[in-house]
Formats: structure tokens, C-alpha cells, sequence
């Protein structure tokens, strides 16, 4: 009887620790900026952006490679890669980071979860600090996560011509609207 | 017409034709790749082997080329009008993101369909911490031939 109890409660500990140790994952989520000014807005979005989010521990990654974002006119999209972004240098914009709240995210129950997320951005070369909220999304075993963030183009070393100042403003909106699916181990 | 004229007459065309130039030039928007002759033909994991094994060399030869790649559709979002090609049993992929502008003409993608697209080079992303396997990305993506289901 001992040993059938430890048994039954060793399964149901082996179960409960697999089924919340699940990892998500993307590899075409969508990452848009934006940016106004009196003279122009602009935006672009990257459709093929990779995330991978540890349930367990709220551990978050996301990579994106910045020549994959698209932008309605040719010649805005080479001046990005070639004198704003510089991406045969820095080809990869990259962030590590953490849900901080994760334990009041139930991956497991269907519903929208507010997050604080909080890590470092490597842009360009520069890594910064970087934090901000967003929503975790569970639906049917889908996780869908969103977030709305601004940063400063001066701060991650990215120059931006005088003769085009009026055009791009130094503080761009990150959108971040990323659908992921369980990572089959 | 005087010498004078004839100046001012040469300077104002040489300005009109520029600011068309500069019209042109600023509204321009990427080529669509449906007529574009592609410098490479190649499966989907020969592709990603390249990378995997050498990706320096590879991204060197594959750097802004446009590329047809023969594969398995493994994975699609056609929320974001992309597919995914290669092994189904493997992370590694090539991405392709397909040409938003003939997003009505394209119908929902069949997985386990081969499928023949050809997109512009963007990049690839080495599998290293993230453990999501080598990818290859291209961009205005069309599909060349649609081979059998």
C-alpha cells in the first residue's frame, strides 16, 4: 500500500512538473515601428520574428533579423539598412529578458494576463536596459503575446542625418504582436 | 533665342527632370519578383545545410540574391502571410514571407504540400541560445510552381 502511494503521488508530481514546464515559441511573429513626425510618418514590420518563452521560469527571447523589415518605399528601407541600422554590421536586433510576474500568468487556463517584462535589447551594437508591460493571451493552448513600447534612437547609437530630421523622429513605437505554440521536446 | 534664354531654359528642364527623378526615386517601391530570373535554384534543406556547415561562405554567396527553393510546407501563418519549408521533423526552416501584394490571389497553403517559391535573401538565424534550429529568411516571396499535393 506504502509503495503503491508513493508511486501514484511520484506520477502525479512527474505529470504536474511536464505539464507546467512547457515551452512557446514562434518563428513568425510581427514586430512594427512607427515613426511620426510633422512632415512624415513611417513604419515597418518584420514579419518572421522569433520567440521562444520558458512557461516554468518567464524566461523570454526574442530575435529579429533587420533586413526582414518592410517598408512601403524601396529607398526608406535601403537608408535604414545601410545608414541608419547598419545591418550588414549588426544584422540581428535581440532581447533577453524575463516576465517578472510570471507566477501570476496561468499558461494552463484560457484568458488575457497582464505582464511586466523586464531584460536587456541589443540594437545595433548597444545592449540596454529595457522594460515594459504587455498582455500573455492563453487560448485553447495557443500563447499570444503583445506589447506596445517606445525607445530612443540616440540611445542605441543610431544616427539619424540632419538633412532628414524633420522626417524620423528619435523616438520610435515598438508593437510587438507575436503568436506561439507549444515546443514539442 | 538668346544666349542667355536658352541657358535658363536648359537649367529649368535639367531641374524638372531631376525632381521627376527624385519623385520616381523616393516613391519607388521594391520590385515584385514574379518576372525576376532567380540566381539560385535549391532545396530547401540543401539550403539550410549551407548554413549550418559554413555560414559565413553561405551568406557571402546568398547576400541579396534572389533564390528558388523547392520544399515541404511545414508551417504557415497566414495571419502574416508566411510559410515555412523543410524537414517536418526538424526545427531548422527556410522562411518565406510571402508578397503582401498578392495576398488575394494566393489560396491557404496545404501542409505537407511541396512548393516551389522564390524570395529575396534576407538573412539567417544560427540556432545558438534559442535552440529553434538554423533559419534561412527571404522576403517578397512568390510562388514559381506549385508541384503536388
Amino acid at each position: 500500500m506504502k509503495q503503491f502511494l508513493a508511486i501514484f503521488f511520484l506520477s502525479f508530481f512527474i505529470l504536474k512538473v511536464s505539464f507546467t514546464q512547457e515551452k512557446y515559441f514562434t518563428k513568425t511573429g510581427k514586430i512594427q515601428f512607427f515613426s511620426k513626425t510633422s512632415a512624415e510618418n513611417i513604419d515597418a514590420t518584420n514579419r518572421s520574428v522569433a520567440v521562444i518563452l520558458d512557461s516554468k521560469t518567464g524566461d523570454i527571447q526574442f530575435a529579429v533579423l533587420m533586413k526582414g523589415f518592410e517598408f512601403k518605399k524601396a529607398l526608406m528601407q535601403e537608408h535604414f539598412n545601410t545608414k541608419y541600422v547598419e545591418s550588414d554590421k549588426f544584422p540581428k536586433a535581440e532581447f533577453k529578458g524575463q516576465v517578472t510576474n510570471n507566477s501570476e500568468i496561468k499558461y494552463t487556463t484560457d484568458g488575457t494576463y497582464n505582464a511586466k517584462v523586464k531584460g536587456k535589447l541589443t540594437l545595433h551594437g548597444v545592449t540596454k536596459d529595457v522594460e515594459s508591460t504587455g498582455t500573455i493571451t492563453v487560448k485553447s493552448g495557443k500563447i499570444t503575446v503583445t506589447s506596445v513600447f517606445n525607445i530612443l534612437l540616440p540611445d542605441y547609437s543610431i544616427q539619424v542625418p540632419a538633412v532628414n530630421r524633420s522626417q524620423i523622429s528619435d523616438d520610435i513605437k515598438i508593437t510587438v504582436d507575436c503568436s506561439l505554440d507549444v515546443l514539442k521536446s | 533665342m538668346s544666349k542667355k534664354r536658352f541657358i535658363w531654359t536648359l537649367v529649368v528642364i535639367i531641374l524638372i527632370l531631376a525632381g521627376l527623378y527624385g519623385y520616381k526615386e523616393y516613391t519607388r517601391t521594391n520590385k515584385k519578383l514574379t518576372k525576376v530570373h532567380p540566381d539560385f535554384s535549391i532545396s530547401a534543406d540543401s539550403l539550410i545545410s549551407e548554413f549550418e556547415k559554413a555560414d559565413s561562405v553561405a551568406y557571402q554567396k546568398y547576400d541579396d540574391k534572389v533564390i528558388e527553393v523547392t520544399g515541404v510546407i511545414k508551417n504557415s501563418s497566414m495571419e502574416n502571410f508566411i510559410i515555412l519549408l523543410g524537414d517536418p521533423g526538424k526545427l531548422s526552416a527556410v522562411k518565406c514571407e510571402l508578397d503582401t501584394s498578392f495576398r488575394k490571389d494566393v489560396p491557404d497553403p496545404v501542409i505537407g504540400a511541396i512548393a516551389v517559391v522564390k524570395g529575396h535573401f534576407v538573412g539567417f538565424q544560427k540556432d545558438e541560445l534559442m535552440g529553434l534550429g538554423t533559419d534561412v529568411n527571404l522576403n517578397r516571396c512568390v510562388f514559381a510552381v506549385k508541384i503536388k499535393e
